[in-house]
């Protein structure tokens, strides 16, 4: 397997998908991947079919790709090239050009590593009104969509920028920051409305191709937890097993 | 200097970002906003107000009343709900703390907040909050009589220092702006003849009779000059309309004070807060401003490209925006209910719901229900 078969290019999902199909479709999507390697396509913000994300979500980690495992693929990618190599110059042959510059082994595992640090969220809750959607990660911060606005909605920042919208039944967020270094969002969620698909595409101005994650949450209930968080001004993040 | 260089640099990497990021959107015009107080154009802002003591001395002045009006939160320009809650909450506030300055000059008569511009008091200030944050406040002032004569139109920013945080209890960091406010507003009467202040209420009274029954009370009035109004004619001291109208416009009052009472309570329960809201806001602008200089030496760090490289650039934005959405959390403490105001007017007792705005629309339109109930009670 190639490296085409590590850095996908974005699949969408298909309208009123079941979460079965849902499920088949992350699981293939690496291997459609393989069919060739390619930039994202842009974001065309079909007319909104707009969906309601509410809730507590998990990841399952059962259902959703791991990052690590597409990393060491690369790795043995780049074990197995440099073995090439060598055998080519050992037997006197040119073992042609290698990787460097903008398409480097290193630039790659770099990206890799991103996609790895961006979609390590276990916990998401999305708040959604009329107004906005609010998804809340753990560990990072909330995306924010207001949706009352025509897409691409864009929130400027001195530090990077993000745009976001309906994309038919998809919301699309992109976070383009300094260096070229651009982060897409696709969230999907499954008919059955148990399971959302958070499908995250990590592109940098140092390489040419994308590195795509494919997450899958489960929806969940927080206070099956036994105990209920809020956020207070004077002591912060308070849990409690109070009112349950 | 090298800080400086870093900075520019700095500014150039993300000017540069920005400038691509626009010529890569396009196609549909974006609906853009922008966050972060380092995104604020600071263009048309006016200098920072010196310390300013308040003029306490009496003035031997006629005691105008006066109506500050709840600020223009022009929440256009604020990008979320909680964001947008706030600064419906921060118009009242700084009403609020506009009218105690003033009241606390003792040179004025009754000082009352309203909830909208309203003829009921002879000179009305109104605000707009332009930008507020912990380190900067700039709103824009107005200030006119019954007469349409402008006394005050002029924006004012103050800029605070670390040094006042955290706010003791009663206080604003940013007294010398309300202290300008307050000073320039008698300076403006102070500079009008003494018959034009004379006039002041009783021209109100009649602005108020004329909003309420023009047929009857238009007369009275003329215009002297485009947009400027005088006192034509005068009532006989025994017009029974005219005593109706007074009875209507003190039950006016009763909502005005009941509403007022309302804010004082409101005060006393948001002003902790919103002091804490405000060295958080401030925290964060110098946050931003810290972190220009680190950017510009982030491009040293690292090879474009790596995977430090990147992290560098995520981990930043990632905590501006967790900073920023900490913020948002706490503006959410806000709320921004809106009580229900009960005005008992002796015989009867009004519950009064909505916005205040609409509350206040609500409680005119009883009042106008009334005096034509009156009017056709007793024939007139």
């Amino acid at each position: 397997m190639g490296q085409g078969c590590l850095l996908a290019p974005r699949v969408g999902y298909t309208a009123g998908m079941s979460s079965r199909l849902l499920i088949v479709s992350l699981l293939i999507m690496p291997l459609l991947a393989c069919g060739g390697s390619q930039k994202p396509k842009p974001v065309t913000f079909a007319p909104a079919r707009p969906a309601d994300f509410s809730g507590h979500w998990e990841v399952d980690y059962s259902r959703s790709e791991n990052v690590q495992t597409k990393l060491n693929a690369v790795i043995r990618e780049v074990q197995r090239e440099q073995a090439r190599r060598a055998r080519a110059i050992e037997q006197g042959r040119s073992p042609g050009p290698a990787q460097s510059g903008r398409n480097s082994w290193r630039s790659i595992i770099g990206l890799a590593e991103m996609a790895d640090l961006i979609t390590a969220i276990e916990l998401v809750e999305i708040v959604q009104s009329d107004r906005e959607v609010r998804i809340k990660r753990d560990n990072s911060f909330a995306l924010i969509c207001d949706i009352r606005k025509p897409p691409p909605v864009v929130q400027m920042t001195a530090f990077g920028s993000e745009r976001c919208g309906w994309d038919g039944h998809q919301l699309y967020f992109q976070i383009a920051l300094p260096d070229g270094l651009t982060i897409e969002h696709r969230i999907t969620m499954a008919q059955t409305r148990d399971l959302l698909g958070i499908s995250t595409t990590v592109s940098s101005g140092q390489v040419s191709e994308s590195f795509l994650v494919n997450k899958v949450y489960a929806r969940y209930d927080p206070e099956s937890a036994g105990y209920r968080c809020r956020q207070t001004l004077s002591k912060g993040r308070v849990c409690s097993t109070e009112g349950l | 200097m090298h800080s400086r260089l870093s900075a520019s640099a700095s500014r150039a990497l993300v000017v540069g970002f920005l400038v691509s990021f626009l010529a890569a959107c396009g196609g549909a015009r974006p609906a853009v906003t922008e966050t972060a107080p380092s995104a604020v154009s600071t263009v048309s802002w006016p200098a920072s107000v010196p310390d300013t003591s308040l003029f306490t001395a009496p003035q031997g002045y006629p005691a105008i009343e006066l109506g500050v009006v709840i600020f223009d939160p022009a929440t256009a320009t604020v990008s979320d709900e909680a964001h947008v809650a706030l600064r419906e909450v921060e118009a009242r506030l700084l009403a609020s703390t506009l009218r105690d300055t003033l009241t606390a000059s003792g040179n004025w008569g009754a000082v009352r907040v309203l909830p909208a511009a309203s003829p009921i008091v002879p000179v009305i200030l109104s605000g707009q909050i332009l930008h507020s944050d912990g380190r900067d406040l700039v709103v824009a002032i107005d200030v006119q009589d019954a007469s349409g004569e402008v006394w005050l139109q002029r924006t004012y920013r103050q800029q605070v220092g670390a040094s006042v945080y955290p706010e003791p209890a009663g206080t604003t960091a940013f007294h010398d702006l309300f202290n300008a406010i307050a000073n320039d507003v008698l300076a403006a009467a102070k500079g009008l003849p003494d018959s034009a202040t004379a006039r002041l209420p009783l021209l109100s009274e009649l602005r108020y009779a004329a909003d309420l029954l023009p047929e009857a009370f238009g007369a009275y009035l003329e215009e002297s000059a485009p947009g400027m109004l005088a006192i034509a004619r005068l009532p006989a001291t025994s017009d029974p309309m005219f005593a109706r109208i007074n009875r209507i416009r003190n039950q006016e009052y009763l909502f005005v004070d009941t509403v007022d009472e309302q804010f004082l309570d409101m005060r006393q329960r948001l002003s902790p807060v919103y002091s804490l809201w405000r060295q958080a806001t401030f925290e964060q602008a110098a946050y931003f401003d810290s972190y220009r200089d680190r950017a510009g030496q982030r491009e040293l760090s690292a090879p474009k490209g790596s995977f430090a490289a990147m992290q560098q650039v995520y981990a930043t934005y990632r905590s501006v925006r967790v900073q920023e959405q900490d913020l948002f959390e706490l503006a959410l403490g806000f709320g921004n209910e809106v009580e229900d105001t009960v005005v008992d007017t002796g015989d009867r007792v009004f519950r009064l719901t909505g916005t205040l705005d609409s509350q206040y629309e609500e409680w005119r339109r009883i009042l106008a229900q009334i005096f034509a109930l009156e009017m056709g009670a007793t024939g007139g």
